[in-house]
């Protein structure tokens, strides 16, 4: 479990980003981190992961400390940021060294998941592309087995193919044990795999709730013309009709259009909060 | 105890050190000594040799140390290394240890043992090419004086190149090769002021070095001009001097890491 107590944080004392924030993030499900650029997403992962330290307030992972960076809670984490770093080694050197920092990595998942994400054989890991490098570092991840997850921008740079088998390790390694956190902006390349969604604006949690919440107070419809009759909290205008945000008031199972659910988090939070109170 | 050293993660960590690092280490030892056995073969001749072996061995052992640290201390050059660095499941102890004494201790151990071969194979060959008396020219000994004395400040300089890693993400070598630079000159002018003050101004800028010797000019005095030393040795002075710099840029070093944030 992951939980921020009475949590501040600022870089510079004048201008705090998060005041007084209380946040529990439970095992065994997939959290979807949004926010826009500067929101303080990437801040809530530093502090998760212990590259960064709360100005005040306290972060427990696992009843662990995350600043403190002891090694018992280093190799029960992982951070997989926006741009990855790989060593000039080879795969089999990479595995030898870094893989037996973790006691529970397995070396058959990382060769099944490089397999299925397509990355090729090297001697040189420096010689794989942008996209093949952050393949190579999300199978490593998966493999590592660690109760947290954190993955910055997962899919960027990542091709079509990949994304969707992406989304496929994410549900195939996913166990009531652990705790993954997806922070990104491309939205639709998480569809369905999503537990709970997060969403950051100017370090306030405006809305976490759960797929199964959101589901059942809002239902997301499309209309060619615009009914008179629904409660609605959004209403996008798109191509051959309209996206409706509506209040779900007759218990219909509609699939989230998580794009239009954080637009109208960040324009209209108050129509949101509301709700989810 | 498991959180602070285990000898298991401490040999990956090392192991780490040399699959990602050995050559460039190793290497960037190599073209050292390339570079002083290019200019020990310039003038061969057995008066000649002593003098310039000391000459480069100086260089070697002071300045040697900034080429090592340029493949070594770059562990926060971008943010996903540094991310990588902190988050390897290390203790802080162990990456202290591997980064700040391991790899200097290797520097100084192929540096001279590989000088150790070079000098005894430059000897025999002054032997053999000018027929020269068994012990007329003899190996360096490890433990002489040019050793210790170019190896303590050597190793001051490769720390602070090391701890400034920690502060400077782009050039952080030469800004932090300046900044030990404006150090010494600041001390060196610190000297000079103090002395002058203490002797009316009788002082000259050249002699004062921090704890050096000072020439004073004095009409006053019987002697007009007399020259003040302390009485210990340049070894001495110098260890007595960077052993304590040496060891607080080490903690320094150790403190940053696990304080730093990204």
């Amino acid at each position: 479990m992951i939980a921020f107590n009475n949590f501040n944080f600022a870089y510079h004392k004048k201008y705090p980003l998060y005041v007084d924030l209380n946040l529990e993030l439970s095992p065994g499900k997939i959290y979807g981190l949004f926010g826009k650029n500067g929101a303080g997403k990437s801040t809530l992962l530093k502090n998760i992961t212990g590259l960064n330290r709360p100005t005040t307030g306290t972060v427990q992972v696992n009843d662990k400390t995350p600043y403190k960076r002891k090694p018992s809670f280093l190799n029960d984490i992982f951070l997989i940021p926006e741009e990855v770093y790989i060593p000039a080694i080879s795969r089999e050197n990479y595995i030898k060294t870094y893989g037996s920092f973790y006691p529970n990595f397995s070396r058959e998942s990382f060769l099944s998941h490089l397999d299925e994400l397509d990355v090729p054989e090297t001697k040189n890991l420096t010689k794989l592309s942008f996209g093949q490098q952050k393949k190579f570092i999300i199978s490593f991840a998966l493999a590592c087995n660690t109760s947290v997850l954190i993955m910055d921008e997962p899919t960027n740079g990542l091709d079509i193919p990949s994304k969707s088998e992406f989304r496929k390790l994410m549900a195939k390694t996913m166990n009531e044990d652990k705790i993954y956190i997806i922070s990104t902006h491309q939205v639709r390349d998480l569809d369905n795999i999503l537990d709970h969604i997060l969403i950051v604006n100017a370090g306030q949690i405006v809305l976490d709730a759960s797929i199964y919440e959101i589901s059942k107070k809002i239902a997301f419809n499309f209309y060619l013309n615009l009914p008179e009759e629904v409660v609605t909290i959004a209403v996008d205008e798109t191509i051959g009709g309209y996206s409706v945000m509506e209040k779900n008031t007759m218990d219909e199972e509609t699939t989230i259009n998580l794009e239009q659910l954080f637009n109208t988090t960040i324009m209209n939070p108050d129509a949101i909060t509301t709700l989810f109170k | 105890m498991y959180d602070i050293f285990s000898l298991k993660r401490f040999s990956l960590s090392l192991r780490r050190l040399f699959v990602e690092k050995g050559i460039k280490m190793i290497g960037s030892i190599l073209i050292i000594l390339f570079v002083m056995v290019l200019f020990m073969n310039i003038n061969f001749a057995p008066g000649f040799y002593s003098e310039i072996r000391m000459f480069f061995l100086v260089l070697a052992l002071m300045f040697g140390p900034v080429l090592y640290m340029s493949v070594v201390a770059n562990e926060f050059t971008n943010h996903s290394k540094g991310i990588s660095y902190l988050l390897m499941p290390n203790s802080t102890f162990e990456k202290w240890l591997t980064n700040n004494v391991i790899v200097i201790a290797i520097f100084y151990i192929v540096f001279g043992l590989l000088f150790r071969l070079v000098d005894l194979w430059m000897i025999g060959r002054l032997n053999a090419n000018f027929g020269l008396a068994e012990g007329k020219v003899t190996p360096v000994e490890f433990a002489s004086d040019i050793f210790v004395i170019s190896g303590l400040i050597g190793t001051a300089i490769s720390l602070g190149i090391l701890l400034g890693s920690h502060y400077f993400k782009k050039n952080s070598m030469i800004i932090s090769l300046l900044l030990m630079f404006g150090l010494f000159m600041f001390a060196f002018f610190l000297d000079y002021i103090f002395a002058n003050m203490l002797f009316d101004g009788q002082v000259l800028f050249g002699d004062s070095a921090p704890f050096g010797p000072v020439s004073v000019t004095d009409p006053s005095s019987a002697v007009g001009h007399y020259h003040l030393d302390i009485p210990i040795t340049a070894r001495q002075l110098i260890t007595y001097t960077f052993v304590p710099i040496i060891a607080g840029l080490s903690l320094t070093y150790f403190v940053r890491l696990k304080e730093k944030q990204l």
